[in-house]
């Protein structure tokens, strides 16, 4: 089959490799209808996160239907159109059964890879880096899919794949993201990003009740698609002097309840602070450049929730000063897609909760690089490419 | 998982020592080893190992002991090495003690590493291959079992490496099932140099850590999946005989 695989820094290539087969008795194999580009493969493509492999697939934001299943398989038919969230879980282990599914104890093939690390390992994904388990990514014409029954979420009639496909990663990071704030009615939710998350994330607190969302970005195509598609109020940091006093303009001075933080670690910005951390993190003295972090811990009110959904790595000059002085309740991980898939579902057949939009470039998968190399640059003012592999 | 690492280093000595004709060849084919990798690749660690490389290349040569006491490398120190981990696994200690006294279970647990070979109910032949030159081999035997709590296996006195394994179950809290615990006591006594072997297998002390830990993980995910998490057949745009090989030695790392 064909499939995107990564061979070094900035060297993205779609290669002939072998097809996937059944291997374990969960495992179902899915031939790939749509498949999309995500803001947090940047960070291994651009060398800020280690692991990865000459050779490895990635991506792991997609959708498809079954062509074969393993014999454990019961519930997931062939021909079952489906959508799979990006972390592997199994459905069976305590963080499973406590809806922590991307914390999953059972389907990290290099766990003792990942625990030095950590602590404790993580669940695997598809095409992520050895540290989170190595799997065969999703830019291919098929995929191995393990513990199919419990990771795999039939597509109902009437929606269509653009309508789905961001279902399985950006949808439920900032879903999550959102759940996150225990947003009370007429609460005032700020998020930093208006990529595919970050719009995800305002489409979502709308939807739990906020009264107001202010999206912040600087391109001023997302903002105005979080301003057309989502209805938010926004903020182009690089037009104003400083976002933490409009914030508080536009609060009364109190600020948000809730900030979302959906940028990660490769954040940009303005100012000193921002040359300081860019500076530090080209001489790989720091992994990360918080910038947008820093900004929301800032920026939310005494008591309120920060949520981060950014992918960040070993930061330092991290303010824990100003979140316990504050008393912020913090909460964040990768997404538990499991958790809300269905409701996610729900929301998408009422029109409640349609991504589509986040969907500006189509290719056929032998294009992909390019693909990614318009996603990164944001060339022809690109939000999300998706790919066709079949 | 917790784990943690008892090298047995009570009583052991600080008077300065001359090592014997052996110690002295073993350290500096240690030291050799430690230096090779700078001639490769020139990154920190490589450095770094190339120094402690060239330490012992100098006790070796020299017979002095500054480096090797360092390390645990002189005749008074422990020749053994003791190892530890534990995990969570949502079983019962009944099923779990079922499935490990299953030989299939060892089978497909010690895979990745070791070739083993049911010889009886409680008697392996077990045989690691490495890298180069022939595979280490011997035979274990089930020395002591209580039902549901505990499982020792020893491998055969015959001279050479001494291997304890202790398996443990326990109750966990809050109804999380069951606490599992491995536990290694390697005894390098019995072998030529084995001071020496110790203490370097405790430089790398990471390596068997590492081992014990995927040993478990892949346990629980047995028991509470009926499958190991696995990259077999993965696809890739690497070649499968060099995937393969690779995955035998470094569990697939980079």
């Amino acid at each position: 089959m064909r499939a995107l695989c990564w061979n070094g820094v900035n060297d993205l290539r779609v290669e002939s490799v072998p097809d996937p087969s059944i291997v374990n008795p969960h495992d179902a194999i899915l031939k790939v209808t749509m498949s999309t580009t995500c803001g947090s493969d940047l960070h291994f493509i651009d060398g800020y996160i280690p692991t990865m492999r000459a050779g490895d697939i990635i991506g792991h934001e997609f959708m498809g239907e079954i062509v074969e299943t393993g014999p454990e398989v019961k519930r997931i038919k062939r021909g079952t159109r489906v959508v799979i969230p990006s972390f592997v879980c199994c459905g069976s282990c305590w963080y499973c059964k406590h809806d922590l599914w991307s914390l999953c104890d059972n389907t990290n093939p290099n766990a003792n890879l990942q625990e030095p690390l950590l602590g404790y390992p993580t669940a695997g994904i598809y095409g992520y880096t050895h540290a989170f388990g190595g799997y065969a990514g999703a830019h291919a014409q098929y995929v191995r899919i393990p513990h199919a029954d419990t990771d795999c979420f039939e597509v109902p009639e009437g929606l269509r794949d653009e309508q789905v496909i961001f279902l399985s990663d950006a949808g439920p990071t900032g879903y999550m993201g959102a759940d996150f704030c225990d947003i009370a009615p007429g609460d005032t939710v700020a998020v930093w990003g208006c990529g595919g998350v970050g719009l995800a994330a305002q489409k979502a607190a709308y939807l739990m009740g906020a009264g107001r969302v202010i999206g912040i970005d600087r391109f001023p195509e997302r903002l105005e698609m979080a301003r057309k598609h989502v209805g938010s109020v926004t903020i182009n940091y690089e037009g104003v002097d400083s976002v933490l006093e409009v914030l508080k303009d536009m609060t009364g001075g109190r600020g948000p309840d809730s900030c979302i933080d959906a940028v990660g670690m490769e954040a940009h910005g303005t100012g000193v602070q921002y040359a300081y951390d860019r500076v530090k993190q080209a001489m790989r003295m720091e992994t990360d450049r918080g910038g947008a972090l820093r900004e929301a811990i800032m920026a939310v009110r005494k008591g309120g929730t920060l949520s981060i959904l950014g992918v960040y790595g070993l930061m330092d000059k991290f303010p824990i000063g100003v979140i316990m002085n504050k008393g912020l309740t913090v909460r964040t991980a990768q997404q538990h897609g499991q958790k809300y898939m269905r409701r996610m579902i729900e929301h998408a057949q009422k029109g409640e909760f349609d991504l589509s939009f986040l969907a500006t470039h189509r290719f056929p998968l032998e294009e992909a690089a390019r693909g990614y190399e318009m996603f990164k640059n944001k060339t022809d003012q690109c939000v999300r490419s998706v790919f066709l592999p079949n | 998982m917790s784990n943690s690492f008892t090298n047995g280093r009570n009583g052991r000595s600080r008077a300065a020592q001359r090592s014997g004709t052996t110690e002295r060849a073993i350290t500096i084919a240690s030291g050799a080893l430690l230096l090779a990798p700078v001639l490769r690749k020139r990154s920190i660690i490589a450095w770094t190992a190339a120094a402690a490389g060239g330490a012992l290349i100098y006790d070796g040569v020299s017979g002095a002991c500054a480096v090797s006491q360092k390390l645990g490398l002189s005749a008074g120190s422990p020749a053994t090495q003791r190892i530890h981990q534990s995990i969570t696994i949502g079983k019962d200690a009944a099923e779990l003690y079922a499935l490990w006294r299953n030989p299939d279970t060892m089978t497909r647990l010690m895979r990745p590493w070791a070739d083993i070979d049911i010889a009886g109910q409680n008697h392996i032949r077990w045989s690691v291959p490495l890298p180069i030159g022939p595979a280490v081999s011997g035979e274990a035997v089930m020395v002591e079992e209580r039902p549901n709590e505990m499982v020792h296996w020893s491998t055969m006195p015959d001279g050479g490496l001494q291997i304890n394994e202790w398996f443990h179950l326990n109750p966990a809290p809050q109804n999380r099932g069951t606490e599992v615990t491995l536990e290694y006591l390697v005894d390098f006594s019995r072998l030529q140099g084995g001071r020496t072997i110790r203490a370097i297998s405790s430089f790398f002390d990471k390596a068997p850590h590492m081992v014990i830990g995927k040993v478990l993980h892949n346990f629980k995910a047995l028991a509470e999946t009926g499958e190991i998490p696995t990259l077999e057949r993965n696809s890739s745009a690497r070649s499968q005989n060099e995937s393969q090989v690779n995955n035998r030695w470094r569990g697939d790392l980079v």
